[in-house]
């Protein structure tokens, strides 16, 4: 089937699938390869694993949904943290890898908030990564993704997962612009890998360190076209996906 | 958690800045501010606590530590001063026993002459503020020493205890069943391992969670037990959990309230109580506290900061900061801490098992020993000796130093199991000799270990060559960065979260400004050229003129069901893309003449479930009269290209096919051919909820006019509501040619009126009828 030189109309990606295609050339580029895991997880997979045992106070991060006894697993991925896991349990550093994939969230939902979404992770493990490096590849990220030369910020937050933790903030850069014009906007929490996390698969903690970030295409997209509401992007309305 | 500016000020020697760089402050350095409110004369700040410092800033002494510490200003932490009454016995009056675990710390003490009266208005207005009910004078006070040391306190009324003189209190575990009301009048029925605070009789309050009814503060107290705990953390939670009750006090119980700051709550709220109940206080105190918690250390180097953060931090940088966090710190020379600290220990007993944390220096076995001398250095080596042994770098015993550590397996002669693989670090590594014990090579010939065979069961040092749990030696291992100077961290008791030294990473980093650490890119690697079959296969799909859609994974039935459903029709995990792609055509029909195609072309590739297996389908669906001959075309295709028989199930309207594994499916790797122009931003526009009217229009024009240019004539003259102008018929006639078109109009604000719609219709065939040589037909 040769389709380039049929004359068929070409049909439209969805702009989930649109966003996520556009970050993967961005982080191919770098070197990063695209990883992939189940969406059925293990309790072990999507917490234990992540340095969030049972019991802490840290498992209300995530809202869960639980699944009635099966073969599969225990739960409905919350992140695609699970993915990052697998892939370095298999896997020797250099480490360079992105895992976008659908997640679920029990919560109740409205313009901004799905009980599905999409979420984009990045892991790079290696024996010198900084959380210097982060910023860079991130400011790299983002200004090819909004087409602009785009800066970040780095505020401390938790994720067990990482430490240090941070919670990221993006804005263009322009110099004559005024914070009011110009706000910080929220977009992903990151950091550098926790070693127990690194412990946990295998890989030696005093050797490798590297960082890792998750950030929700649905969000970026949402900021990058102006779509006001998440649910458009799972409604099946095709007057929304010939748009993109 | 809500903190009052006006009380932070109070911990702070200096005048703070405005409450705006205060929020401003805390976001860059600490918590996120989810919001800034004003109360009265006040500002009330709505702070996130994450789970890391819900353990020392659920209080505003915490917080305001925190805060004086990132602004440089001198913080007053609480210092209670109160007087108490030697004429007050609380020994005489209480007894305390626990007996169970989960309290890791309890204190009991009598006040006596207690009115219960309403509170100060200080008191109610400071409460007020943080969204708290005041209820009398005594409840009060609890909630207000909660409210400043994150410390959870409970006032029992003395005289409600099972007992003549002498009360007995246990803190145990509920039995099966046991009954409480608590003190708004819910009624729980408990189970086995929740604890609770109990008399002679009954429970009196489910502890770390709610106090009970019958115990409970009223107008007719006068003699108060104040009592102040600190309870293992998960076990709290479990029991929040399981009786759907969390509170002010189950929250910060389940984040961990060290037992080290019991003491000083209870002095303050002793010093409250008596300040504003004018009660007297006794002297003494009942304190059960069965396992002091040592000091926690952590070591650091000023290149561990560095090195991660990607900065150049001085150490006298990095040391200033940990010290304004309340950290004690040593420079050391690790090699010499260790071997000055071992020798200190000589003469330690041995116990079997003895724990690092609570019970050295006071007593070790063999690792444990190992492991605590070397924490003294600033270096966190796993607890147990065969995870040592897989920690510390294999050397040959010619290199031997001191410092090292030595293995051996003693045949089970030290009494515990002989390790052949690693329990906690990198578990399951092989160690095929085993090991059972461990000491540390002095120098000279001479090893320093706790076993329980030395002469008097204790630590001791002794030639290498003579001892006789040396006698099989299994391996040497060295501790890597033993020459290195290290900052020896004394973690201070309120910070449970630090204990790592990437724990303390962190904290040089915010408090340094991560805005400080400039962007630098990793090293540049080949770029990856390989594509995904998955999305080989969509790019082929939309090319092929299919619009993709996403649609939901939970629905109304499937073979895997959800325990935690949102919704009855979402209770399941799909097990075919089918029913939700005939959704999406039905939905799509009414929407069509606004669409840019005529047929209904969609598809979706998603994950879907059966009881065995999670798989990807790939979903086909679309309206026209060919649809079943494309889609037989369509899969041919596919199977061609992939070198894969794909056999889809077709209906009349839908095709669905379970995908292969990616390694199943051949194709070929195109990379670098991707149009970009695909990605240009779009501003997206919300569709309109009001109706579309649609109104048709044909016209000859002279043969050789462009249709292009006649449809603009219409976009010009119908204005802003037509939204969709689609040529469907051209006809020749002689010189002549018709265009017919299709015309959409639709408000975003309103459904139109026939009457409005026909006067754009109107405005339309005059705009034509301009062109002398046009005609409406």
């Amino acid at each position: 089937m040769s389709l380039q030189e049929s004359e068929t109309t070409s049909g439209h990606y969805h702009p989930i699938s649109l966003a996520v295609k556009e970050i993967q050339i961005i982080f191919h580029k770098l070197g990063f390869s695209l990883a992939e895991g189940p969406h059925v997880e293990t309790e072990h997979y999507n917490f234990d694993a992540l340095n969030i045992p049972a019991d802490h106070p840290a498992r209300d991060l995530w809202d869960t949904f639980w699944l009635e006894d099966n073969k599969l697993g225990d739960l409905l991925r919350t992140h695609t943290s699970n993915v990052q896991i697998r892939h370095m349990e298999t896997n020797e550093p250099p480490i360079r890898i992105i895992a976008p994939g659908k997640v679920f969230r029990y919560e109740a939902t409205d313009a901004t908030h799905e009980t599905q979404f999409y979420q984009l992770e990045g892991l790079l493990v290696d024996t010198d990564v900084t959380l210097a490096n982060l910023k860079g590849v991130l400011e790299h990220f983002f200004s090819e993704f909004f087409a602009g030369k785009t800066e970040v910020r780095f505020r401390p937050s938790y994720f067990p997962f990482v430490e240090p933790g941070v919670e990221v903030d993006m804005r263009r850069k322009d110099e004559d612009m005024t914070d009011e014009d110009n706000p910080w906007i929220e977009v992903m929490g990151a950091g550098m890998v926790h070693p127990n996390v690194l412990d946990n698969v295998g890989i030696d903690s005093r050797q490798h360190q590297g960082f890792a970030f998750g950030v929700g295409v649905d969000r970026l997209l949402m900021l990058k076209h102006g779509v006001p509401d998440v649910r458009f992007f799972y409604n099946g309305d095709l007057r929304i996906i010939e748009q993109f | 958690m809500d903190i009052s500016y006006k009380w932070l000020q109070k911990f702070i020697g200096e005048s703070l800045p405005g409450p705006e760089a205060v929020a401003d402050t805390l976001t860059h350095g600490a918590y996120e501010i989810e919001e800034v409110s004003e109360f009265e004369d006040d500002f009330i700040f709505d702070i996130d606590v994450l789970p890391n410092r819900a353990s020392d800033s659920l209080g505003h002494e915490g917080v305001a530590r925190e805060l004086a510490a990132l602004l440089g200003l001198s913080f007053n932490p609480v210092s209670p001063d109160l007087d108490t009454d030697k004429d007050v016995k609380t020994d005489e009056n209480i007894s305390l026993s626990i007996e169970t675990d989960t309290c890791r710390r309890a204190l009991k003490r009598l006040a006596i002459d207690v009115e219960v009266k309403s509170s100060p208005e200080w008191l109610q207005k400071q409460l007020s503020s943080l969204g708290q009910k005041s209820i009398n004078n005594v409840v009060d006070i609890t909630n207000y020493v909660m409210l400043e040391l994150g410390q959870p306190v409970h006032a029992f009324d003395f005289d409600k205890l099972a007992g003549n003189e002498l009360r007995k209190v246990f803190i145990r575990s509920a039995s099966a069943g046991e009954e409480i009301t608590t003190l708004d009048g819910d009624e729980f029925t408990l189970k086995v391992g929740m604890p609770v605070i109990a008399d002679t009789e009954k429970a009196l309050d489910i502890a770390g969670i709610k106090g009970g009814q019958m115990s409970g503060i009223d107008a007719d107290t006068t003699r108060v037990m104040l009592s102040v705990c600190s309870f293992d953390p998960a076990t709290i939670r479990k029991t929040s959990q399981k009786l759907n009750l969390r509170t002010d006090a189950s929250k910060r119980f389940e984040n961990d309230v060290p037992p080290a700051g019991a003491r000083r709550a209870l002095e303050r709220f002793s010093e409250l109580l008596q300040e504003v109940s004018g009660a007297r206080i006794s002297d003494d105190v009942c304190d059960v506290y069965p396992h002091v918690a040592a000091d926690y250390k952590v070591g650091v180097t000023t290149d561990d900061v560095n090195l991660i953060l990607g900065t150049d931090i001085s150490q006298s940088e990095v040391l200033e900061i940990l010290d304004r966090l309340g950290c004690d710190t040593e420079v050391v020379n690790p090699k010499e801490t260790v071997l000055s600290v071992s020798e200190n220990q000589l003469g330690a007993p041995y116990t079997y098992g003895a724990s690092v944390l609570r019970d050295a220096p006071n007593t070790f076995d063999c690792s444990s020993f190992v492991s605590w001398v070397f924490v003294q250095a600033g270096i966190a080596l796993p607890r147990i000796s065969v995870d040592q042994f897989a920690y510390t770098e294999r050397i040959q015993e010619s290199n031997l130093a001191a410092g090292d550590i030595i293995f051996a397996n003693t045949e089970k002669d030290e009494g515990g199991e002989i390790y052949h693989e690693t329990k906690e670090y990198m578990t399951g590594t092989k160690v095929p000799n085993g090991v059972d014990h461990c000491g540390i090579y002095i120098g000279d010939g001479e090893v320093i270990h706790a076993s329980r065979h030395n002469e008097s069961g204790e630590v001791s040092t002794e030639p290498l060559a003579e001892s006789n749990q040396f006698k099989n030696i299994t391996g040497y291992g060295r501790v890597s960065g033993l020459n290195k100077e290290r900052i020896v961290v004394t973690i201070p008791a309120w910070r449970t979260d630090l204990r790592c030294l990437q724990d303390l990473v962190e904290e040089v980093g915010r408090v340094y400004g991560y805005e400080k650490i400039q962007p630098v890119m990793p090293t540049q690697v080949d770029p990856v050229t390989e594509m995904n079959s998955i999305d080989v296969l969509r790019d082929m799909m939309v090319a092929a003129g299919y619009t993709e859609v996403k649609t939901y994974s939970l629905v109304d039935k499937g073979e895997i069901k959800l325990s935690n459903p949102v919704a009855e029709d979402k209770a399941y995990l799909r097990s075919t893309l089918r029913n939700n792609i005939d959704t999406v055509l039905d939905i799509n029909k009414t929407h069509k003449p606004v669409l840019s195609s005529s047929d209904l072309k969609v598809f979706e590739i998603g994950e879907i479930f059966s009881t065995d297996e999670e798989m990807f389908s790939l979903a086909v669906g679309g309206d026209g009269n060919d649809f079943k001959d494309d889609m037989k075309k369509l899969f041919e295709g596919l199977s061609d290209y992939f070198d894969y028989a794909f056999k889809p199930e077709i209906t009349d309207d839908v095709a669905t096919v379970v995908l292969p594994v990616s390694q199943e499916l051949s194709f070929e790797q195109t990379s670098g051919k991707l149009d970009t122009n695909i990605f240009t931003p779009v501003l997206f526009k919300t569709p309109s909820m009001y109706p579309y009217v649609l109104r048709d229009v044909a016209v000859w024009t002279p043969i050789g006019t462009e249709s292009e240019s006649v449809a603009k004539i219409i976009q010009d003259a119908a204005g802003d509501l037509l939204t969709a102008t689609k040529l469907f018929d051209t006809y020749e006639k002689e010189d002549q040619i018709s265009f017919a078109f299709k015309l959409v109009f639709q408000s975003d604000e309103r459904t139109l009126s026939d009457k409005e719609v026909n006067e754009q219709m109107q405005a339309v065939e005059e705009a034509l009828e301009d062109n002398n040589r046009f005609s409406v037909r």
